[in-house]
């Protein structure tokens, strides 16, 4: 590995760094980092620069590695990493899209008012604990026989909806590309990610994954916050999950793959967790199939959890219409031009942020901008944004997806107890369920940063512009 | 013994044996600590599993997930855990799964990131992140 000269990045703007190639001797392109003076410091403090500097030694990037405002260190990819390779000679990588792939978030409005129901959220979440499955491995109610699982990989959230009816055509359009990638392959997708997904649609999971329900406490973009119908005082639900345990198993087999294929195509990463093939070889092109196969399973997921929100709803408090306002992928690798080149970029750990001209957006958000989501630790505010044309130059139309781990797990264990979180956000009013203690305390408020602060980076570099922000009143965890 | 030592997202695991079985045993332990806060009922029947990889750094991660799937789909842990056989590239074994009571933490795979299995002065030392 070439040695890396010890000047840190340079201030390239109020919340733009950046590190140029002469920093180290295999970097093919800089890295960019968005952060104010506050977060880059933890951004210093862990291994996420480096990990970025790895990935600008990537074959065919095509222009800098970025660091979202949210960037963490992760395994390979920093989370909060979005890196885009040229078609025609870059690789893929499927550490750049994470175990959890097409992890996202999806939003449903409710048009019902707080102050109405106040003292039916105990009842709301509880039913909600009951009706869906949460923690590692759990099952869900929907076991499909492989045909029906054939049909998912390769049509997403529509085949759950036409065949199976979990929801609304009216849902698909709002959906981040329809909640469909047609590039899927089903027959990519191993036989162990098949018994792994079989039967856990409409699952949780558990780790960081959760379902909130959420009070809009403030509104700052009227406009737009009217176009998705969100409004002061109304209920929301926040959905965070992604293609459990079928889109971890496909990572670990093409992981494994590649790192087999490596010396056949003269690849030398820094980081094994890089392992990567040409996007035009045959393992960089049935990866991308069996990436999107499962990214389609993930929507198809969400989707099946938002009919079961929605009978809830219904039974809890004879709310019949919880409209999707949308859903992002934010471990995935998506096909996009940039500048007349088509580029695949892989977004870790982050979102898209396309702004209101962007052709791709639905009817209802074009010249609005899409909807971008940045959810805050557990018991602090989540946000919701539309993406500015701007993001396209400023980051590659990409966004953060979070606050950004501010504590290792280790450590926020050792600060808090689980119970004591619970106690707290119950004492706030939040009604939580969550079975682990261990877990509670992972992901306590404090463990995060501060995602006011991410959101103010957000909007002074140009990517999006804040909407609305959400105030919790009922957490599931897994 | 193991270790499971700072990481900011993840968990990283540090394994010690005095042999090589013993280590990818002690890993299987790790593993089944990490996942369940209680164990309940009976060690289930003996599993026989076969792995292989390209070399011994290759063979931990595709060991913890090779348990990994398996706690997965037959929903318990595999604390229990004899090596009949491992070298560089190979490991045959035989588990007795638990069921778990509560869970304590989710782990989605083992990964690449800085993995390595080494001798030194008699010791077998590893290392692995796990992605929870």
């Amino acid at each position: 590995m070439s040695t890396a000269t010890p000047a840190g990045p340079v201030r390239l703007g109020p919340v733009l760094w950046e590190i140029g190639t002469g920093h180290r001797g295999d970097m093919r392109v800089p890295v960019r980092i968005l952060a104010d003076e506050i977060l880059i410091g933890p951004i210093l403090d862990d291994l996420s620069v480096e990990q970025l500097v790895n990935v600008a030694t990537l074959p065919g990037i095509a222009r800098p590695a970025l660091g979202m405002p949210d960037m963490h260190q992760g395994y390979g990819f920093p989370v909060g990493g979005v890196a885009a390779m040229r078609t025609s000679d870059g690789v893929i990588s499927p550490g750049g899209i994470g175990f959890d792939i097409n992890c996202g978030v999806r939003l449903l409005a409710t048009g019902v008012r707080h102050v109405d129901v106040r003292d039916r959220i105990p009842p709301l979440v509880h039913e909600l604990s009951r009706s869906i499955p949460t923690g590692y491995g759990r099952r869900g109610r929907l076991v499909l026989d492989q045909g029906g699982l054939d049909r998912v990989l390769a049509e997403g959230a529509a085949h759950v909806v036409a065949a199976l009816g979990f929801g609304r055509p009216e849902d698909l359009p709002h959906l981040e590309s329809g909640g469909r990638l047609p590039e899927a392959d089903p027959h990519a997708v191993s036989e162990r990610a098949r018994q792994r997904g079989q039967d856990q649609l409409g699952t949780l999971g558990g780790g960081n994954h959760f379902l909130e329900v959420q009070v809009v406490d403030a509104v700052y973009d009227r406009p737009a916050a009217d176009a998705m119908g969100l409004k002061v005082g109304d209920l929301t639900v926040l959905i965070h999950t992604g293609s459990r345990g079928l889109g971890h198993q496909v990572c670990s087999d093409y992981l494994k793959r590649m790192d087999a294929a490596a010396e056949r195509y003269g690849l030398v990463v820094p980081d094994r967790q890089l392992a990567c093939a040409p996007l035009g070889s045959s393992e960089g092109r049935r990866y991308f199939a069996a990436m999107c196969a499962a990214a389609n399973y993930a929507w198809a997921n969400r989707q099946v959890l938002t009919h079961r929100i929605r009978d809830v709803f219904s039974r809890v408090l004879g709310v019949v219409d919880l409209p999707v306002v949308y859903d992002v992928a934010h471990n995935v690798a998506k096909i996009e031009t940039y500048g007349g080149e088509r580029l695949l970029v892989h977004r870790k750990g982050a979102t898209r942020a396309f702004g209101p001209s962007h052709p791709e957006l639905p009817p209802a958000y074009r010249g609005v901008g899409q909807p971008v989501f940045i959810p805050g630790s557990m018991g602090t505010a989540s946000f919701v944004l539309v993406g500015r044309d701007a993001s396209a130059d400023v980051s590659l139309g990409s966004c953060c997806h979070g606050a950004g781990r501010a504590w290792s797990r280790t450590e926020a264990k050792r600060r808090v107890a689980g119970h004591v979180v619970r106690e707290a956000l119950e004492a706030r009013g939040i009604t939580v369920r969550c079975p682990s203690n261990a877990e509670l305390a992972e992901e306590a408020p404090p463990a995060y940063k501060d995602v006011e602060r991410v959101v103010a980076v957000v909007e002074r570099a140009g990517i999006a512009g804040r909407v609305a922000r959400l105030r919790p009143v009922g957490v599931l965890k897994g | 013994m193991h270790a499971f030592e700072d990481h900011r997202g993840e968990v990283q695991l540090r394994l010690e044996a005095a042999t090589r079985e013993a280590l990818y045993a002690e890993a299987a332990r790790a593993l089944a600590a990490l996942t369940a806060e209680r164990l309940v009922g009976e060690p289930g029947p003996p599993e026989r599993v076969e792995v292989e990889a390209r070399d011994a750094d290759a063979l931990l991660v595709a060991w913890l997930d090779e348990l990994i799937y398996r706690s997965e789909i037959n929903r318990c842990v595999y604390p229990d855990v004899r090596v009949l056989a491992v070298t560089d590239t190979a490991l045959c074994a035989e588990l007795r799964g638990r069921a778990v009571g509560a869970l304590r933490t989710a782990v989605k795979a083992a990964t690449f990131h800085r993995v390595h299995v080494r001798c030194a002065g008699g010791r077998w030392t590893g290392r692995v992140v796990l992605d929870v």
